[in-house]
């Protein structure tokens, strides 16, 4: 009997048992025992249950792969093509349960470099960065700064949603599942479990130098920020050398070991289906 | 495996890399069953001394046995089956995405059936008061959770032997006494370093205290842990319940834990 | 700057990718070969602790706001292949989770970031250990380090966009290249102030790195030459058969246009190699042959000095 996803769902919609509105402190000051369970940022609304939670997240990240392969390498979007997409992905982000504009600002963030780049795109084309040379570079290439930037932000969005959509330990066994490289399974596995403690840690040496050298600024506030980093690095390490140790102490030879096991189901074939096809039309038509 | 539940310690000795000697000379044997409190004052190798009972460090000089078994590289693997370490800061030992999945590391590491993990991961859990949190990461929980996790990681292996670095450290009253109660429950050979007194006091029958890689005393916990004279020698102090109770009883043999 | 999808043509993105999933491929299998299980276990945990650094934030100029990178960072404490593996799963938590990074552009930015940055910094780093072991060498060398990894980082991504023809060469390396200079000192001071702890408290851990870092020099050429080889394949197999979206481009007058362009010779004539019809490829050529150039000549002359040093290799 291989351990069914079933018995990790709850019954009711939102499940994870302490999404506070208060601001995180997520300092895990040792000394501390702080009582509420809370979640990362980014993991809002993983727990939630929804068809697209649901999706198996193999299946989930092809998808989003072709969608994202499709429309940024084919040509640029004509205007009906992105308000479709546009649509379809506002639809997918409403059947997940997950507030649009929530995903809608996260997105946004690609746009500083991609509009940064972009405006001066058709300068690439320009004969020569005379008046003219440049005017006429943008009459003829404007629709550069558009192609860039649709394609940016629609990669950027069907990212967010695989990743906003899908538990980072299910994440996970779908990339390990996709023949992804132990060594990057392990890393991923710590990134996800570790940073936390860290940022944490980060901050608490922040505050503390905050209230001890207030004056501090500029340049010499981040060489500060650098002995900070050498202090938390050291601490790493050790901690490092603890959990290795905790590991060969529970039998670690070498791979982690996993139990759940991911299973298909005929409607996650028809999502890939789905997303190809989709693809297909707007790269065709 | 004769007596598996079987700790023996002789002469073992053991140096920091700067030369510091961390263990100088330890001899100690617990039984089958038998729950001892491993005290001492910080440094004096207490935490050093548990980490040789399963390997993690390798004896210098001397000799570490578990069920009559000698500790090295070859039965290393089985004796780490055999003795189960829980250490202090639970963050060292919850590593995987998932709670599930750090309970359940252990035992697939045995090489068990994936149907005997899935049911000793929830046991153990449930054992430990959390079946609910399953699927949520070690970042997740609060501290007095993430201990018993820690605590539910070791468990799930069914080990004869248990070693605790400090179980209680670090949590408020109510989990400690929490903690205490679930240790108790435990049918195992337990050796528990620790500066909780209480604990010490309700969870062991008997006290070793170590200080300065040695042996200083060895004794029933009415002998060692009413000492206030031995107890102080040795930077600890006394256990709240035995001051309490001896200012109303007299102290042999009445004191209930 | 992680480039964001859009911006790189799909010729940039095949050759980019491709060099980055060789060069990955080879650390992948050089860590798994030389590192133990523990070794692999510090990786992890310092993947996590760039990423914390990571969500530090120091103000560059009026309002904008630059964050640390740790190319170097990871290179200097863990040696060239272990970095590119550490460096490559934080652009990917990047790309996947917060919209920093395109996905298709996950090739050029792991080009840059996880593998020409971490070597850049590395071999500053094992140079000056070469010339000097007084400790204020090394921190200044470790802020060289930082510096001018993000600086040639930033570079190659200018680069890459301008072959991609989305820029302007003067302009594009003009903002990178200035921006990055500035955002460069946040990071070698982090990187310079972390090694200057480090080297008081626990200088052991800075040479068990060198250890790992200073293997032979074999290992780095071959890392090198699988860069160059592929990209130079690639280029190849790009200027002998049409790229199939290429010709999608010819049906629509939008395509007609861009083909024009890219044949035209007039965008930068200096830098056409003789007989290729596309002034792209020729951009993409002579990015292969400087990166050989560059990694002979650091090869070159890290074998000189520590042949003049006596030491064993």
């Amino acid at each position: 009997m291989s351990h069914s996803p079933e018995l990790h769902k709850h019954e009711h919609v939102h499940d994870d048992e302490g999404a506070h509105r208060h601001p995180h402190h997520h300092s895990h000051d040792e000394s501390k025992a702080h009582q509420h369970v809370h979640t990362l940022k980014f993991e809002r609304y993983t727990y939630l249950v929804s068809p697209v939670h649901a999706i198996d997240p193999r299946f989930k990240i092809v998808a989003a792969l072709l969608i994202v392969v499709g429309v940024v390498a084919g040509q640029p979007l004509r205007p009906l093509e992105f308000i479709f997409l546009v649509f379809v992905l506002a639809a997918i982000t409403l059947l997940a349960r997950i507030p649009l504009r929530w995903t809608f600002s996260r997105s946004l963030a690609v746009l500083p470099v991609a509009l940064g780049i972009a405006l001066f795109a058709p300068l690439g084309h320009a004969d020569g960065l005379s008046a003219s040379a440049i005017s006429e570079a943008y009459s003829e290439y404007s629709w550069l700064i558009w192609s860039i930037v649709s394609k940016a932000w629609v990669s950027a969005y069907v990212m967010l949603l695989v990743s906003s959509t899908t538990p980072m330990p299910k994440l996970l066994k779908a990339l390990k599942a996709l023949k992804m490289p132990d060594v990057f399974v392990t890393m991923l596995t710590f990134l996800y479990r570790f940073t936390d403690v860290f940022v944490g840690q980060l901050r608490s040496m922040r505050h503390a130098v905050g209230s001890r050298a207030p004056e501090l600024g500029g340049w010499r506030l981040i060489r500060l920020y650098g002995n900070l980093a050498g202090n938390l690095f050291i601490r790493a390490y050790e901690r490092g050398e603890r959990i290795y140790a905790a590991m060969v102490s529970r039998g670690y030879t070498g791979v982690l070991p996993t139990a759940e096991e991911l299973t298909a189901r005929p409607t996650d074939w028809l999502v890939v289906i789905t997303a190809a096809l989709m693809v297909a039309v707007v790269m065709l038509y | 495996m004769k007596n598996a539940g079987t700790i023996e310690i002789e002469g073992l000795a053991h140096a920091y890399p700067d030369g510091t000697r961390a263990l100088n000379g330890v001899d100690l044997t617990v039984q089958e069953g038998e729950r001892v409190a491993l005290l001492g004052p910080n440094g004096a190798g207490k935490s050093t001394l548990l980490l040789h009972l399963n390997g993690v460090i390798m004896p210098a000089q001397g000799e570490v046995r578990i069920g009559g078994t000698v500790i090295e590289a070859g039965t290393v693997r089985s004796v780490r089956e055999q003795v189960g370490l829980v250490f202090q800061d639970p963050d060292d030992q919850l590593f995987m995405a998932t709670v599930y999945d750090d309970v359940a590391f252990g035992p697939l590491n045995m090489g068990l059936p994936s149907a005997e993990v899935d049911a000793r991961t929830h046991a153990a859990l449930h054992d430990v008061g959390l079946a609910e949190v399953t699927s949520k990461s070690g970042q997740h929980l609060s501290f007095g959770q993430k201990k018993r996790v820690a605590l539910a990681t070791i468990l799930a292996m069914q080990p004869k032997i248990l070693v605790l670095d400090e179980p209680t450290s670090n949590l408020d009253p109510r989990s400690k006494r929490e903690m205490t109660d679930l240790l108790d429950s435990l049918e195992v050979t337990m050796l528990v370093a620790t500066h909780d007194m209480d604990l010490a006091w309700r969870l062991c029958e008997r006290a070793v205290v170590v200080d300065e890689g040695q042996i200083a005393a060895d004794g029933t916990r009415e002998d060692i842990l009413t000492d206030a004279g031995l107890l102080d020698l040795h930077g600890l102090e006394l256990p709240h319940l035995t001051v309490h109770n001896a200012a109303h009883d007299n102290l042999a043999g009445t004191i209930d834990g | 700057m992680h480039i964001p999808d859009g911006m790189l043509s799909n010729a940039t993105v095949a050759v980019t990718g491709a060099a980055s999933v060789g060069y990955v491929g080879y650390a992948v299998a050089w860590v798994r070969k030389h590192f133990d299980q523990r070794k692999i276990v510090l990786m992890a945990v310092t993947a996590a602790l760039i990423f914390a650094l990571q969500m530090l934030n120091f103000p560059v100029a009026g309002g904008t706001s630059g964050h640390f990178a740790g190319g170097a960072l990871a290179a200097i404490l863990l040696g060239p292949f272990a970095a590119a593996i550490v460096m490559t799963t934080v652009l990917m938590v990047q790309a996947l989770v917060f919209a920093d990074g395109g996905i298709l552009a996950l090739g050029a930015n792991v080009l840059n970031l996880a593998v020409i940055a971490p070597l850049v910094g590395w071999a500053v780093w094992q140079l000056a250990q070469k010339f000097s072991d007084s400790k204020s060498v090394k921190i200044t060398a470790a802020f060289a380090a930082a510096w001018l990894s993000l600086m040639i980082a930033a570079t190659a991504a200018a680069l890459e966009i301008w072959i991609s023809g989305n820029a302007q060469l003067g302009m594009v390396l003009g903002a990178m290249g200035g921006w990055h200079a500035l955002i460069g000192i946040g990071e070698g001071l982090v990187t310079a102030g972390l090694v200057a702890y480090v080297l008081q408290v626990r200088p052991d851990l800075l040479d068990q790195s060198n250890k790992a870092g200073n293997f032979s020099p074999r290992s780095v050429a071959i890392g090198f030459g699988i860069l160059a080889f592929i990209a130079a394949g690639l280029s190849f197999f790009a200027s002998s058969s049409p790229d199939g979206l290429e010709f999608v481009y010819f049906e629509e007058g939008v395509g007609v246009a861009f083909e024009e362009v890219s044949l035209v010779s007039g965008i930068m004539p200096d830098y056409m190699a003789p007989g290729l019809s596309s002034d792209a490829l020729a951009g993409i050529l002579a990015g292969v042959v400087g990166v050989i150039i560059t990694g002979v000549f650091l090869y070159a002359l890290g074998s000189a000095i520590r042949k003049r040093g006596g030491e064993p290799s």
